[in-house]
């Protein structure tokens, strides 16, 4: 019933994992219905993020070649796609181990490309492999880190640990692109760094929101709470992103001055800008 | 262990680009052991602020997270807990533009629907918001009116 997107060209030639997930899971069985019900739900939700990705990817992979980019890029980007597919089958399958029975794929989530209007093409074609993997991709690495972190289920911190070794590789195609490029682009480039970091930790952190009903055996399985994810979030920006857009020479300074007034995202940080 | 996947994909990503720019052109510096950035020295600006658009723009959409809303709202019976999270659903204000105010669909009789009130799946939105002066949008999204 499950139409299996992803290619024996894959990372791993075909198999949706390194190594299998493991069969048992003493933990789940410990979990009340509603709470099985809610942990399904949370990760047959993020089959449907990761399907998104896949055409998110899919773009990268055209901006990377319009650009002329390495070939070891182009085909990480490529390779990303199949890696994405992938994801959304194993994000769809731990969804069903906790409903207890096979579920559908969800409805397919409509993929909005940033505008980035008034860039050049040029220009707006490296704004999409910053935005995607520089920002995007190193923020959810910092995710499933901190998932794995709180992680105790086999089937969970299973799962997790190779989403997290995948997006470490498309985190890395921005940083490589990045590196490659000329200085002048780089400082190009530099002008749109808060409104990508403001933008995509607004979106982040929408994503999480908060949850009255929250359990925390829901982090023993994948979903921390929304204060462990927010600090993770912003920790990825101040420990991670900021310091390598600094290693290569990008204006950070705008971005750190709204990290050090509380990275709010409740309206745009125009005044640092 | 911010500073272990510091060097795992930034540091790492940043030599490989290195290492596959034409000529090694590439102007950074080394990365330290100590995962310390560089020197510290900032280039000098573009010369612009940034672009006020840049601020209005889209995001990439995340990959993880914890989904919204709360079902409860939603599905107050649980009819549609097998098929997931509720799609998007936007308001037609004109031929596949959408109002920029996007709301969860609703289960009704165990399928999750967009309806009442003249809203249809986000899927079916191409654009948002008000459409810039010049610009029509049309099923591949915002296109110039001359076009």
């Amino acid at each position: 019933m499950t139409v299996l997107a992803y290619t024996a060209a894959g990372r791993w030639g075909g198999r949706l994992t390194s190594r299998p997930l493991p069969l048992e899971d003493a933990g789940l069985t410990e979990l009340s219905a509603e709470e099985r019900a809610v942990l399904s739900r949370i990760w047959l939700h993020r089959a449907a993020m990761e399907r998104r990705v896949a055409d998110s990817f899919e773009v990268i992979r055209g901006a990377l070649e319009r650009r002329r980019a390495p070939d070891e890029l182009v085909a990480l980007a490529v390779r990303a796609v199949d890696d994405e597919h992938r994801h959304t089958e194993l994000s769809r399958l731990v969804a069903s181990r906790f409903a207890g029975r096979e579920l559908p794929l969800p409805e397919r989530l409509v993929l909005e490309v940033p505008k980035h209007a008034s860039a050049s093409p040029e220009l707006r074609d490296s704004l999409f492999v910053v935005g995607q993997c520089v920002f995007n991709e190193t923020t959810a690495s910092a995710f499933l880190e901190t998932c794995v972190g709180t992680a105790r289920g086999a089937l969970a911190r299973a799962a997790l640990r190779e989403l997290l070794s995948d997006e470490i590789d498309h985190g890395r195609i921005g940083w490589a692109y990045l590196a490659s490029l000329d200085a002048g682009t780089r400082a190009e480039v530099s002008r749109w760094l808060l409104p990508m970091a403001y933008l995509n930790l607004r979106l982040w952190k929408q994503e999480s929101p908060a949850d009255p009903a929250y359990r925390e055996v829901y982090a023993e399985h994948g979903s921390p709470s929304q204060a462990t994810i927010h600090e993770a979030l912003v920790e990825a920006l101040r420990a991670l992103i900021v310091p390598g857009l600094r290693e290569l020479g990008l204006r950070t300074r705008p971005i750190e001055a709204w990290l050090d007034a509380g990275a709010f995202t409740d309206r745009a940080p125009t005044e640092f800008a | 262990m911010a500073s272990k996947l510091f060097h795992t994909l930034v540091g790492f990503g940043i030599s490989l680009g290195v290492a596959v720019a034409c000529g090694g052109t590439s102007q950074t510096q080394g990365i330290g052991d100590d995962g310390a950035a560089g020197d510290g020295t900032q280039p000098p600006d573009a010369g612009t602020d940034a672009p006020p658009d840049a601020f209005c723009d889209a995001s990439w959409p995340t990959t993880k997270g914890q989904p919204e809303p709360p079902l409860e709202c939603v599905d107050p019976l649980g009819e549609c807990a097998h098929l997931g999270y509720p799609p998007r659903c936007g308001t037609l204000t004109a031929p596949w533009t959408c109002d920029s105010i996007e709301m969860a669909a609703f289960c009704v009789e165990g399928a999750w629907s967009c309806e009442p009130n003249g809203r249809v799946p986000a899927s079916d939105c191409r654009c948002w918001g008000p459409i810039p002066e010049g610009y029509v949008c049309t099923a591949n999204g915002l296109v110039p009116a001359s076009g």
